[in-house]
């Protein structure tokens, strides 16, 4: 009896998924062009392509998790690894876990009260990224740390038995060891940043013009999407628009996999 | 002539009193085995000898001990392992290529190129492993079986040319003829080395030992020739421990 409605349960969820893409592919595909990846867009997006928004969106990922990644994977192997254990490692992770549940909007809000204001970037995809970056540094110091944890004692002690250096332990053992858990959080935090949009939109702005520099504001394709959608814009473009984010989502989620599966082969 | 030597070792875990007060003179060129039933401090005081504790947080060691008469506590920890190895009781080669594995304690003090090849053929000689092993140098070390995977960490670390290698329950993981393989590879690197063996076989004691060194308790009860300690041991834990 239970066996059947949990099954139908699971089913239930597999249907929504595959619903969703389902949508996606059949509303958007159409729109899904060489043409409408790499040209300009037209009329506030009504026609023409994305180019922008992809190059926007590359930016704003790219720099949020090339600034949370060292950040984020340093405080975990400093947590994990140096720390000893005390009230100031206490106090950090509980911090680190307060900060993984504050709602994207809140850091949408600091963001732009320091980066766009109180710096002066003005909106920028410099200042999207670091926003950005500072709400996925939860799930990375997270993610890093488990991984960290979960690397056996006896290849630290063989490391340190050799004559390495706590530092020589970490870098060339712990974290090569760890790194299949390091890039599921990279992953992880690169979804949720690429998909985040009431943070950008407060930070990176929602000009429509190509970016050619980090000082630049820019739209990414959340924002796009969002803006399209909600100002009835081009249906089509919308739904080609979210097509693009969910192959390119998935599409790095399968890169990362085969390099882990090579990695461990 | 004595290599090591050990002056009223003690070592706390936290509140717990592991090894208390351990005197033991390990000589070059020799086995020294550590015998003793589970938690009596014989490992203990093995990871002493190359301050494997300073990796522990909360374990604390008192007492002497020198290496070749210079106070181990008077070097850095890394210059003092690079002279002391130690091979665990499971083996645990490093997810890397076995070259890579042999090569990891060389390469950590800049050691590249031909000097390194080099090494790495050397010590897997050394180890009675270059035969098996000399045409995938560079497969991954986690594909050899668990004989082999031990003698690559022992070829780890003769890559460091030790003058003391630690041994802590090296065949416990192991069939009877990888045990067999080790045990010839401690009767060789004795004629250079000091080996000391920590193992719970008396069988691997008598066949691989000169000196036995009996610990109860966190105490060293009975040390001598394995004939001695073995077949007439002297103190009672001695007795009762070989009775079981």
């Amino acid at each position: 009896m239970m066996r059947a409605v949990l099954s139908g349960l699971a089913l239930l969820v597999a249907g929504v998924l595959v619903g969703l893409a389902g949508l996606l592919v059949a509303r958007g595909a159409g729109g899904l062009t060489g043409e409408f990846l790499l040209s300009m867009p037209a009329r506030a997006g009504r026609e023409g392509g994305i180019l922008p928004v992809i190059v926007a969106t590359l930016w704003l990922t790219g720099g949020a998790l090339a600034a949370a990644l060292p950040l984020g994977i340093g405080t975990a192997a400093y947590l994990q690894e140096y720390a000893a254990p005390g009230k100031l490692v206490g106090i950090l992770r509980t911090l680190t876990e307060a900060l993984a549940g504050v709602p994207s909007i809140l850091f949408g809000l600091f963001g732009f009260s320091l980066f766009v204001i109180r710096l002066e970037w003005g909106w920028s995809l410099a200042a999207g990224s670091a926003t950005l970056a500072l709400m996925v540094l939860p799930t990375i110091i997270r993610t890093a740390e488990e991984a960290i944890a979960a690397v056996p004692r006896e290849l630290r002690e063989a490391a340190a038995a050799l004559g390495a250096t706590r530092w020589e332990v970490t870098r060339r053992v712990v974290l090569r060891h760890a790194l299949p858990g390091l890039l599921t959080g990279a992953i992880l935090a690169l979804g949720r940043a690429a998909g985040e949009t009431a943070a950008v939109l407060l930070t990176a702005g929602s000009h429509l013009g190509l970016p050619t520099s980090p000082t630049d504001p820019g739209r990414s394709m959340a924002v796009h999407l969002y803006i399209l959608a909600t100002e009835g814009l081009s249906e089509s473009r919308t739904y080609a628009t979210a097509l693009v984010l969910l192959l390119a989502v998935l599409g790095v989620n399968l890169l990362a996999n085969l390099i882990l599966a090579r990695w461990r082969r | 002539m004595i290599k090591v030597k050990a002056e009223d070792v003690h070592v706390h875990y936290g509140q717990t009193h592991v090894l208390k007060g351990v005197s033991l003179a390990i000589p070059d060129r020799s086995v020294t085995a550590l015998i003793g039933p589970s938690g009596c401090g014989k490992s203990t005081f093995l990871r002493a000898l190359n301050r494997m504790h300073d990796l522990v947080h909360g374990a604390r060691v008192r007492g002497k001990i020198q290496l070749g008469g210079q106070d181990i506590y008077a070097m850095p920890p890394e210059e003092l392992r690079c002279r002391v190895g130690m091979v665990f009781q499971r083996p645990n080669p490093f997810a890397m290529s076995i070259f890579a594995n042999v090569a990891f304690g060389p390469s950590l003090f800049g050691i590249r190129g031909g000097e390194l090849d080099r090494i790495v053929r050397d010590s897997l000689r050394r180890a009675a492993l270059w035969e098996e092993v000399r045409n995938r140098l560079h497969a991954d070390a986690r594909a050899l079986s668990g004989g082999q995977q031990q003698r690559l960490c022992i070829a780890r670390a003769l890559a460091m040319e030790p003058d003391v290698l630690l041994m802590d329950e090296p065949c416990s993981a192991l069939d009877p003829a990888s045990t067999q393989a080790i045990e010839d590879l401690t009767e060789s690197l004795k004629r250079e080395i000091a080996i000391v063996l920590v193992t719970h076989s008396m069988g691997q004691a008598r066949r691989t030992a000169d000196q036995v060194a009996v610990f109860h308790a966190g105490r060293l009860v009975e040390t001598g020739p394995p004939g001695q300690v073995l077949d007439r041991p002297t103190a009672p834990e001695t007795v009762e421990f070989l009775a079981q």
